[in-house]
């Protein structure tokens, strides 16, 4: 992929177009979780790589670029979204209801015989859980859990080290299994 | 064990198996404090319900639409002297370099211009003839004639 980029700022329009195939999953997922739409989504992608074909020249390390493209992403997101002024996460509300995949795609990896046992009323009750994180902690572990990204590839698409991604992690899924904890033991009831 | 190390095991043993003297720590504790063993089991149930929710996946063919529409522009110089002076220089030196020079080029311009200073001793009468007499004392104290 480094080569792809690297061929790609020096003007290669076939390599962009494998570096751009190989990278936008993770800058779709960024932009779709900053925004909260699909459709604000996918135009930053777009938004993205057309910054990045333009500037790929002014990429001094291209092993870094992941890291880079990430970076146009945020700016280009949260442009938009000072533009449209609207709270900055994606409405937790439609995951409870949506089980399908932003793109459309059917959810079709990651069937299990916990998952198959989660019902309707626990995954609100996690959505829920999830709402009361902090944001910092929640876009991690949403990146992680949800969406499955690595480690590095959190750390490239938020800018920060790798280290701290880790340990944002771990809060979040402690501080979700807490808050879990406590609105079970209130409502008197096991966990979903 | 304190329980926060133990909830940092517990993490990370969600994405995958820790190294045994850990683990055995970490079954330790929980068999020992309840509260961590009923929190270990709201995580594990709560990572599950999380995994279970729907990912972000890019559609099919956005990848095609942001190729062409980022191919459609031309890329800003990637080559030349630019590129050169980029590998060569910060970008902050650049910008100084870029402020000073001309500044500084104009300054010696303008300086040759005015042509050579003239460096020779005042002479007090002549300038205490261009002062009222009270003014040319403030000025020149004794000298004035």
């Amino acid at each position: 992929v480094v080569d792809l980029c690297r061929r790609a700022a020096a003007g290669d329009r076939q390599a962009f177009g494998a570096w751009l195939e190989r990278t936008h999953g993770v800058v779709f997922a960024l932009a779709f979780r900053i925004l909260g739409s699909q459709a604000d989504a996918e135009d930053v992608v777009q938004d993205t790589y057309t910054l990045a074909w333009r500037n790929l020249g002014s990429l001094r390390d291209p092993t870094a670029h992941l890291g880079w493209v990430c970076s146009v992403a945020r700016h280009v997101a949260i442009d938009r979204l000072r533009s449209r002024s609207r709270h900055p996460t994606q409405s937790l509300d439609a995951m409870t209801t949506d089980t399908s995949a932003p793109g459309g795609q059917p959810v079709d990896d990651r069937p299990s015989a916990e998952e198959v046992a989660i019902t309707a009323q626990g995954r609100a009750r996690v959505v829920e859980a999830m709402g009361r994180l902090k944001e910092k902690h929640r876009l991690v572990l949403v990146l992680r859990d949800v969406d499955g990204l690595a480690y590095q590839e959190i750390a490239d698409a938020l800018g920060l080290p790798v280290g701290t991604v880790e340990s944002r992690l771990h809060r979040a899924r402690a501080a979700l299994a807490l808050k879990l904890k406590t609105m079970f033991k209130h409502q008197g009831e096991a966990p979903p | 064990m304190r329980c926060a190390p133990a909830l940092e095991m517990m993490s990370r043993s969600l994405d995958g198996p820790l190294p045994d003297a850990e683990q055995a720590r970490l079954d330790g504790h929980l068999r020992d404090c309840p509260g961590c063993a009923e929190t270990w089991r709201c995580m594990r149930e709560g990572w599950a319900a999380v995994r279970a929710l729907p990912p972000a996946v890019p559609p099919p063919g956005l990848a095609a639409r942001a190729r062409a529409a980022a191919l459609q522009q031309a890329p800003v110089a990637r080559e030349g002297p630019e590129g050169f002076l980029a590998g060569l220089f910060p970008v902050a030196w650049r910008f100084a370099v870029a402020s000073w020079v001309p500044a500084l080029a104009l300054g010696l311009v303008a300086a040759l211009a005015a042509g050579p200073v003239d460096s020779s001793p005042v002479d007090v009468a002549v300038v205490a003839s261009v002062l009222r007499p009270d003014v040319g004392r403030m000025v020149l104290g004794g000298a004035v004639p």
